[in-house]
């Protein structure tokens, strides 16, 4: 059973491998929440931050979070493709109640 | 008088229904006692392979029954045949149907994976039956690099490791010289006197004309004719 | 069990006697788990950081939209949101993008009140005077600049301002200021020559969390030219962003699906003749189909399990031990100013077993399916190869 053993003690050493991982992710997460969180926050709350500064070539890129629906049409014609942003960012929709709604006044103008 | 195989009334054909249909057996009858040593003899494409495959539960006949100790194993399901083949036959075929990319040993073993014997009581039944057919030195060779008749031994040496209780071979004594066939039928009538029923297919008078065989059949264009 | 052990023992038997083969498929099929693993680690923990820091955004953001478009806001606007109740500080914002044609870059520049203050994610201090200025690490590097140092930008009339450097954000807040450039509002209010009475957006402070919805809609029932983001809002962007259904990880997970598909689609379009006589003769000398299948079974169990176990470590590995060096150019693209980040190591186990089950699932029953009809034929007709 010597290939059954070398085998098993392979997928072994791979769970307790995934296991040093999960308690490696435990630890470093605790340590990011203790050490680095609070300043992160601090920042975020002083300076109002709403995005990563992860893409900064078109504003609705860097700014996704605030980007209202019709920015990226409104590069002109010819503009360059965002890579990989354009790819990964949809538009993003506001939320139902945040959005116009048209009614009719009596005289058939809108309200 | 009840034997432990009773083949009653089998035919097999091949392609049925098909133009290319071939009859391989007709209306076969045949009972062999426990114990017994048989020879069923014949030219080639008698049906003696096709006979021996319906007797060991290599395949089914197109109709008729195969009765092994007194059951009606000819209707069983495929998943049911598996356990009766390894409790009670073992079959040296002709082309041997070895691995030849495994070794001597692993070949040998091979019947015993699905039982109950551990690793460890495999491996010394395993060798102790490659001793007794010379192949103990050979053991962790691959088959690819034996002699026909070395590879023979192999094929023997498996069909007896779970120690059935009938040995069907099949032209046994094809790849093998005088010399070799004679110890392989020494060998058979060791297990003969054992109790182990043999039932051998061949064409060779040799083997139809050993002081092992108790009766020979013979057969043509699919039917026993004597 | 015992049978099992003794069936797995002669699965790997067979797997070694096609060791190149088999081991090429193990190199594959890990390497494909390994990208998969690594955009659903690297997404899951930026997912994860920015909801995690973001959290203390503003509650609301107030834009102004004229004509289908972001419009500077009127100030007056504030006085009228801080009038709601349940709503607390209201500050006019002022910021906006700025283009180094010489870096070929685009800044974010933020206004802030003048203060002098020091945090940790800073090096130095904040502003004291319109003179002053604060650059991320991106920026900081692109213009070779130091606190202490200065700054020049031209505004969009062509007039130059010069700051002085008072502080530079840490490299650990890189995520979220690599590209800033902070000044006091009144000179950032000279610099983009933005007339009085106007800002670029409003933020609003809302004392319950729970009202935030509620005091959006009665901004836009107030203020119905007013576009209001409440954070929740801000944080589903990032939700979505890195969702595994859109985006980034749509498309490599489709492609490395796909490839994956092709794997598992020519083991099962059928075994060879080989493999057929193979079962033919173990059935012959005593397997049953149960034995057969299950040793098909481990075959598969063995290459998958072990490819997928061996994919999940090098991915947590290459992310958040290695930070993504394979997956960073992907994200950063044409980006001219990309951070540089540690990635916090969370995992959605969900996404993991999800993944086990998309690859490990398909690949046995690959193994297994072609093998079947050989595994109930009767042996005869197995070793004929019919």
């Amino acid at each position: 059973m010597r290939r059954t053993k070398v085998f098993l003690s392979f997928i072994t050493f791979l769970l307790f491998l995934s296991v040093f991982f999960v308690g490696h992710s435990h630890h470093e997460k605790r340590l990011w929440r203790q050490r680095e969180l609070p300043s992160a926050r601090q920042l975020i709350h002083h300076f109002g931050l709403t995005d990563f500064a992860l893409w900064t070539e078109a504003r609705y890129t860097r700014n996704p979070a605030l980007a209202d629906f019709f920015a990226p049409f409104q590069d002109f014609p010819a503009a360059f493709e965002h890579f990989p942003a354009g790819s990964i960012l949809a538009p993003s929709l506001p939320a139902v109640d945040t959005r116009l709604s048209i009614g009719r006044t009596a005289a058939g103008f809108p309200q | 008088m009840a034997g432990i195989i009773q083949v009653e009334r089998i035919s097999k054909y091949y392609n049925r229904n098909q133009p290319d249909e071939v009859r391989a057996l007709s209306d076969i009858h045949l009972t062999i006692a426990a114990g017994e040593a048989l020879v069923v003899n014949g030219a080639s494409g008698c049906g003696k392979t096709t006979l021996l495959g319906l007797v060991g539960c290599m395949s089914r006949p197109t109709s008729g029954s195969v009765l092994v100790d007194g059951r009606d194993v000819s209707r069983l399901p495929e998943r049911f045949l598996g356990d009766i083949r390894r409790r009670t036959f073992g079959f040296i075929f002709q082309q041997l149907n070895l691995i030849k990319s495994i070794s001597v040993l692993e070949n040998t073993l091979l019947p015993l994976y699905p039982g109950k014997l551990s690793m460890k009581e495999m491996k010394i039944r395993a060798e102790e039956i490659l001793a007794r057919f010379d192949l103990n030195t050979r053991a962790g060779e691959k088959v690819s690099r034996l002699s026909g008749g070395e590879q023979q031994r192999v094929a023997i040496a498996r069909a007896l490791i779970h120690q059935p209780q009938v040995i069907i071979a099949d032209e046994p004594t094809a790849h093998l010289d005088s010399v070799l066939a004679a110890e392989l039928l020494d060998i058979l009538s060791g297990l003969n006197r054992e109790g182990k029923t043999v039932l051998i297919a061949t064409h060779d008078p040799f083997v139809s004309n050993h002081s092992l065989i108790d009766r020979v059949i013979r057969m043509r264009d699919g039917r026993i004719i004597d | 069990m015992i049978r099992l052990l003794k069936i797995l023992e002669f699965a790997l038997s067979s797997l070694g006697r096609r060791k190149f083969k088999n081991f090429s498929i193990i190199v594959v099929y890990s390497l494909t788990i390994t990208a998969l693993a690594s955009v659903l680690l690297l997404t899951s923990s930026l997912k994860k950081t920015a909801l995690n820091v973001l959290v203390d955004g503003p509650n609301i953001v107030v834009q102004r939209l004229a004509g289908g478009r972001h419009d500077l806001i009127p100030t007056d606007y504030a006085r009228i949101i801080e009038k709601i109740p349940g709503v607390g500080r209201v500050k006019p914002r002022i910021w906006g993008y700025y283009y180094d044609s010489l870096y070929h870059a685009n800044y974010t520049i933020l206004g802030i009140d003048r203060g002098s203050e020091q945090f940790a994610m800073v090096e130095g201090k904040t502003p004291a005077g319109d003179e002053q200025c604060m650059v991320g690490q991106g920026v900081a590097e692109a213009q070779h600049a130091e606190p202490g140092m200065d700054l020049l930008l031209i505004n969009s009339k062509g007039i130059g301002y010069s700051c002085e450097i008072s502080g530079t954000f840490k490299a650990k807040s890189a995520l979220w200021t690599n590209d800033l450039i902070v000044f006091t509002t009144g000179a950032l209010k000279r610099f983009f020559t933005m007339p009085d009475g106007l800002a670029t957006d409003i933020t609003v402070e809302v004392f319950n969390a729970g009202e935030v919805a509620l005091v959006a809609q009665k901004i836009k029932r107030l203020l119905p030219d007013t576009r209001p983001i409440t954070i929740d809002e801000i944080l589903h962007t990032y939700e979505s962003i890195f969702n595994w259904r859109s985006g980034m990880m749509l498309t490599i997970f489709t492609s490395s699906l796909l490839a994956f598909s092709i794997l598992a689609w020519d083991k099962a379009t059928g075994i060879s003749r080989e493999e057929k006589r193979e079962i033919g003769i173990l059935k012959a000398i005593g397997w049953d189909t149960g034995d057969v299948l299950t040793l098909k079974l481990c075959e598969g169990a063995v290459i998958s399990v072990t490819a997928f176990l061996i994919g999940i470590s090098l991915a947590y590995i290459h992310v958040f031990l290695l930070n993504a060096p394979l997956l960073v150019p992907v994200l950063k693209g044409w980006s001219v100013l990309f951070p540089r980040f540690h990635p916090v190591p969370y995992i959605d186990g969900y996404q993991i077993i999800i993944l086990g089950f998309l690859t490990i699932v398909p690949y046995m029953a690959s193994t297994v399916l072609p093998s079947w009809k050989a595994a109930i034929t009767d042996p005869e007709n197995a070793m004929r190869g019919v």
